[in-house]
């Protein structure tokens, strides 16, 4: 065993010797970057990237929290973080960088290479929020919500689910984006981030809907909320309807749709939505006389404002809801189906079939 | 015989507590030898009567023949080592005899002090080599059960007994055992733990591989799986081989409490192993290397409690882990009288006052005392001090590599935990060697 | 006893995405990759259960051992050290795609050579063991790693962002004519019964191997799980860009309450250890053929303490992942990867069809020399 301990012996001190540069770096000397935002930059041609910093503190209370904001512009996004680097004590990480918030001016030009440089990194995870914000990323992130209680929680608790869950604000993953970005079918969407009007919160209630490249078309909250329904089937959503004068707003508690296709030439797409929930809002003594027109109102009310929204997406050329796709996959499609269904688009109608049935009235009758 | 008188003052020249006399009872000369400091109370009605005043010729020379404390000793080489061993040599009429009268130095079973259980039996071995054999027999009560004696060390002359069921034992491991135990070369066997390095293959093995028991059902539901037990004179504690891994993490509380706690506190035991050899090296791996692994929160609360130490985290690791192995050493060597001050001294102060001076971070002091107390769920204290040790080249290797270097080592720690034997016996091997395949007793 | 066997099938199943397996199939998605899966399945079924049935009309014999036992001795020893190539091979790409892909993820600062020569001396420590300690080790790993893994592969079937569309007109190109390199590319999926090469000398002549049809459900699923799931979750575009598809595809779930938020980092650690056992083995068996070229070796599945071979010839291959590593880069490897992939649907069936002439000329009695065969001393 004495032949075998100082080779052992060696090769320790050999690693040891050699593990100089490897990597060692306490947390406490690296600066998390919570949020990264991306804009068009002043000058042509040039990006402005927004890092949002998360300074460290032994004290964990709402609104005590300190960021840190830092941005620059450069020609691309890489030169941009590196000179970011210069301007920090600590070495930047964006290991818990889970906020990407894109200026809308940014994608109304087209975000092509920013997106490539995202996609690049091994350390942006792929499951980061990603939105656009209005009217610049930079001034969205320099908003600091009192009721933040880690650096940049805010934002992430609005989109995940652990925290609120609305039914104005979608979601949408890095990865997703990505890949309704080159599918052949479907196209990407981002939420719209804005600040509020008294400054202290950020107020996501906007879906904006893009292209193979660039911004499309902007939702207002109903119709964000309409497309959450039909094209996420989000349960914790409402549907609210003018009656008699009075409005009454039913709050869903399961979604399930169905798409199919009918039609011979030009594909006819049909939904089937049914939804089923309870009456939080409406006059009184509801249930006891009404049900049944009450939910046929509900219905036929339902599909025309469903029905518009999707004419009204269909008409500015982008497919969110993936119908691309989903005919594709019914008839196992080719590359000259996936041509003839794109000459077919603007002319493709909509149906909606809409099932909804009021469980209960809440407490009151 | 003179010659007997003789040969033995020569061979114990100076032992000035060595009886040799020639008794005169008017009937018949007797020369007798033996240390009465060895030797108990036995002699007086067993030798000393029945020559003295209750002398009758015939029935003394029938007892010498009938009574089987008395032996024919003619070889002139054993007298010395009888002597020693408590024997008294007598010769009388020309012939030697040797009367079996050694003193056993504790007449009661002792209670377990390392492996207690709540709700089995507490007796435990004593250093009597008599009381023990009778407690394993009176627990393992059948007739196959074998006992082979060997003395062993030079100079403490140990008698060892080596037991094992006839019928179940493991015929190449018992060969293997008795091939050992002929190399064996040892000047002072005072305690099993000292034959354990003599008759593993290697003195330097980390983990143990044959196990020290202080209880007497333990050792016989060992035999009953076909193990074979060594049982050393002087000694509290006996050894059983060949063992698996997972007998050391088998408590004797497992066999009496119920089920579903069995497998609760079984369950409990392997994560303490786990978290007793992880947990440091990940922390270093986890704030030095790779902070994103955890969720976002964590992070942020283990940045800000490490605000205020001046220094990287492997050095806090090694402070907080030799304050704790300092304290867990101390608290065996300190008398009885000053050891509750150890630990307050230890709990309170070192943890509280440390983190509040800002040398450690918090979160290290939760990590030391989940790895301290982890270490102590393991039943068997051989065991214990070996993953003890474990965790420190996982903190080397979390220095060097971080957690990819400390996932590889953890493969390399299985492979060799896979890669022992315990004589012949594969070490840690799953589903193999269970109680089912044995022959059935009685059939 | 045979449960052994299956752990081969079950990790070499697991360990297809370190050899470029999806990332070439991902490749020629349109063009005929999924009617070469079809086709493969039925062929690997086929071999296992050919390769499996011949092996064990030898019983306790290793491939090396039967080779020189019915062939002349330079050509046995010239197929022994084809096979040890073969295998040495297959470890030093798996250890050299999970170093890299490691150091991307995980030590992005660190020199790329150090964690190499740490996993390569991980796998010479483990292939350098007998065989049963191996299977032994092998054993414990999958037991702690099959419930991740479950978990894994159940998130990623279960996640609402799997989008099934994707998948659906993916699988519609079945119609297109099969390609060759994803033939091979999807039948090293089955190709975990070639270990039978060493663990038959384990393998007791009246221990049968029961319940065969294992090995097609589970190789099925791996292969349709490694080949779809990537394309469920980028597209039916975007997954052809990823250069680490599954690292990229693990990322994409995240365990919203777990301790890890990031599924990424607990695959990769599940995968150290998949890669660890994969690099073990294979060296193992390799070394194995290697050892039986010497004309004096005899089988000894259980060596205890290893001689002073084992760890030359792992040394051996340790300095072979190190040179490969220096003189590699991603283009190369993926050359290398692609056509070890076709070579060893060679070896395979040169295997077969060896082992069936063999088979056939001991039923008719005929032997150059009697093999010693081992025999395990306890189970």
């Amino acid at each position: 065993m004495r032949r075998r301990t100082v080779p052992l012996f060696v090769l320790a001190v050999l690693l040891l010797a050699l593990s100089g540069g490897c990597g060692f770096k306490d947390i406490d000397k690296r600066f998390f970057v919570v949020a990264l935002g991306i804009d068009n930059g002043v000058r042509p041609n040039m990006y402005k990237v927004t890092l949002r910093l998360a300074v460290p503190s032994s004290k964990i209370e709402s609104g005590k929290t300190i960021t840190e904001v830092e941005s620059f512009e450069a020609p691309t996004v890489a030169e941009a973080v590196r000179h970011l680097k210069a301007l920090v004590d600590k070495e930047l990480d964006f290991g818990h960088c889970r906020v990407i918030l894109f200026g809308k001016s940014l994608i109304e030009a087209g975000m092509d290479e920013p997106l490539s440089w995202i996609a690049r990194r091994r350390d942006v995870s792929s499951v980061a929020y990603v939105g656009m914000a209005e009217p610049n990323a930079f001034d969205v992130l320099k908003l600091h919500p009192l009721s933040e209680r880690y650096p940049g929680n805010a934002l992430m608790l609005t989109f995940g689910s652990e925290g609120t869950e609305s039914s104005y604000t979608l979601t949408e993953y890095l990865f997703d984006l990505i890949r309704r970005r080159t599918e052949t079918g479907k196209d990407g969407y981002l939420p719209i981030v804005r600040k509020d009007i008294d400054g202290n919160s950020y107020r996501v209630d906007k879906v904006a809907l893009l292209d193979k490249r660039k911004l499309r078309l902007s939702l207002t909250p109903e119709e964000t909320q309409l497309f959450n329904i039909s094209a996420k089937n989000f349960d914790k959503s409402a549907i609210a309807i003018p009656y008699e004068g009075t409005r009454i707003v039913l709050a869903l508690s399961q979604v399930r749709t169905r798409v199919s296709f009918s039609g011979t030439d030009v594909p006819e797409v049909v939904i089937r939505i049914r939804a089923s929930g309870f009456v939080e809002q409406g006059p009184p003594q509801l249930l006891t006389t009404k049900a049944e027109s009450i939910e046929k109102h509900m219905e036929s009310e339902f599909s025309s404002q469903l029905e518009d929204l999707l004419y009204k997406i269909r008409d500015s050329g982008v497919d969110p809801y993936g119908f691309g796709l989903r005919y594709m996959a019914k008839i196992f499609g080719k590359p000259k189906d996936w041509e003839k269904w794109k000459a077919d688009y603007p002319r493709v109608t909509f149906r909606v079939v809409s099932d909804i049935r009021i469980d209960k009235a809440g407490i009151v009758k | 015989m003179a010659g007997m008188l003789e040969e033995v003052k020569r061979q114990f020249e100076d032992a000035t507590d060595l009886l040799a006399e020639t008794l005169d009872n008017g009937y018949w000369k007797m020369d007798l030898a033996y240390f009465p400091a060895l030797c108990d109370e036995k002699i007086k009605d067993g030798l000393l009567v029945p020559f003295s005043y209750r002398f009758d010729p015939d029935e003394f020379r029938r007892m010498l023949r009938a009574n089987p404390k008395y032996e024919r000793a003619d070889k002139p080489d054993q007298w010395a080592n009888l002597l020693l061993k408590g024997f008294v040599l007598l010769s009388i009429e020309g012939e030697c005899y040797s009367f079996k009268s050694d003193r056993a130095f504790t007449t009661e079973p002792g209670t377990t002090e390392i492996e207690s259980s709540l709700l089995g039996p507490q007796a435990a071995f004593s250093e009597d080599l008599n009381m023990n054999t009778a407690l394993v027999r009176f627990r393992y009560n059948v007739p196959t059960l074998a006992a082979e004696p060997y003395d062993k060390g030079k100079y403490s002359n140990t008698s060892i007994i080596v037991m094992y069921d006839r019928e179940l034992v493991n015929s190449t491991v018992l060969k293997r055992l008795h091939e050992r135990l002929e190399r064996i070369r040892i000047d002072l066997l005072n305690a099993s733990s000292a034959l354990i390095k003599d008759l593993t293959d290697r003195h330097y093995r980390l983990f143990p591989t044959i196990l020290q028991t202080e209880r007497p059902d333990r050792v016989a539901s060992m035999l009953r799986k076909g193990k074979i037990v060594i049982i050393v004179s002087g000694s509290r504690f006996a050894l059983i081989l060949p063992v698996r891994l997972f007998d050391f993490m088998h408590a004797m509380d497992d066999e009496y409490d119920s089920y579903w706690i069995n497998r609760f506190l079984t369950l409990m035991r392997y994560l303490g192993i786990f978290l007793t050899i992880i947990l440091p090296a990940s922390y270093i791996a986890i704030v030095s290397y790779n902070p994103e692994i955890f969720r976002v929160q964590l992070a942020f609360t283990i940045d800000g409690s490490r605000a205020g130490v001046p220094y990287p985290s492997f050095v806090e690791v090694f402070i907080m882990l030799f304050m704790i192995e300092a304290l867990i050493e101390a608290s065996v060597r300190l008398p009885r009288i000053v050891g509750s001050t150890a630990t307050t001294v230890g709990g309170l102060i070192l943890g509280q006052a440390a983190q509040q001076a800002g040398l450690v971070s918090s979160i290290m002091i939760i990590v030391t005392s989940v790895v301290a107390i982890s270490n102590f769920v393991i039943p068997n204290p051989d065991f214990s001090q070996a993953v003890r040790m474990t965790k420190y080249p996982f903190v080397l290797i979390a220095m060097l590599y971080g957690l990819s270097g400390v996932a590889v080592l953890f493969f390399a720690l299985i492979v060799y935990l896979c890669n022992l034997r315990s004589f012949g016996e594969p070490y840690f091997a799953v589903f193999t060697s269970r109680i089912k395949n044995l022959p059935p007793r009685g059939g | 006893m045979y449960r052994y066997f299956y752990y081969h099938v079950i990790y070499v199943g697991l360990i297809n995405i370190m050899i470029f397996v999806p990332w070439t199939l991902l490749q020629h998605r349109f063009n005929g990759a999924v009617s070469a899966i079809g086709i493969a399945i039925v062929y690997g079924t086929a071999l296992a259960y050919l390769t499996t049935f011949l092996f064990s009309k030898f019983p306790g014999l290793g491939l090396a051992d039967i080779l020189k036992a019915y062939l002349p001795r330079g050509l046995s020893v010239l197929l022994n050290l084809i096979g040890a190539a073969i295998w040495c091979l297959a470890g030093v790409l798996v250890v050299y795609a999970y170093s890299t892909t490691i150091q991307q993820f995980f030590n992005p600062d660190m020199n790329p050579y150090l964690f190499l020569s740490l996993m390569t001396l991980a796998g010479v420590w483990g292939s350098s063991r007998s065989t049963r300690t191996i299977q032994f080790a092998q054993e414990i790993l999958l037991l702690i790693c099959a419930p991740l893994i479950i978990m894994i592969l159940l998130k990623a079937v279960f996640s609402p962002w799997l989008d099934w569309n994707a998948i659906r007109v993916t699988a519609g190109y079945v119609t297109n004519p099969p390609s060759f390199v994803a033939f091979c590319a999807a039948s090293f999926v089955f190709a975990g019964c070639n270990t039978l090469a060493v663990v038959n000398r384990l393998l007791p002549a009246e221990a049968r191997i029961r319940f065969k049809w294992i090995i097609p459900i589970f190789c099925t699923f791996f292969l349709l799980v490694s080949f779809f799931i990537p394309i469920g979750f980028h597209g039916t575009v975007a997954v052809g860009e990823y250069l680490y598809v599954w690292s990229v595809t693990a990322d994409s779930m995240i365990m919203e309450y777990g301790f890890v938020y990031r599924v990424l980092f607990l695959f990769l650690l599940l995968y150290t250890a998949l890669s660890l056992m994969f690099a073990m083995n294979t060296w193992h068996t390799a070394m194995e053929f290697v050892k039986a070229c010497h004309p004096k070796s005899k089988p000894q599945p259980d060596q205890y303490p290893v001689g002073p071979a084992n760890w030359w010839i792992s040394a051996v291959f340790g300095v072979l992942t190190i040179a490969y590593a220096l003189w590699s880069n991603e283009e190369r490897n993926q050359m290398v990867n692609q056509n070890w992939l076709i070579a060893q649907v060679f070896t395979d069936l040169l295997t077969v069809l060896l082992l069936s002439g063999f088979a056939f000329r001991k039923k008719r009695g005929q032997r150059r020399s009697a093999p010693a065969a081992a025999v395990p001393d306890s189970r």
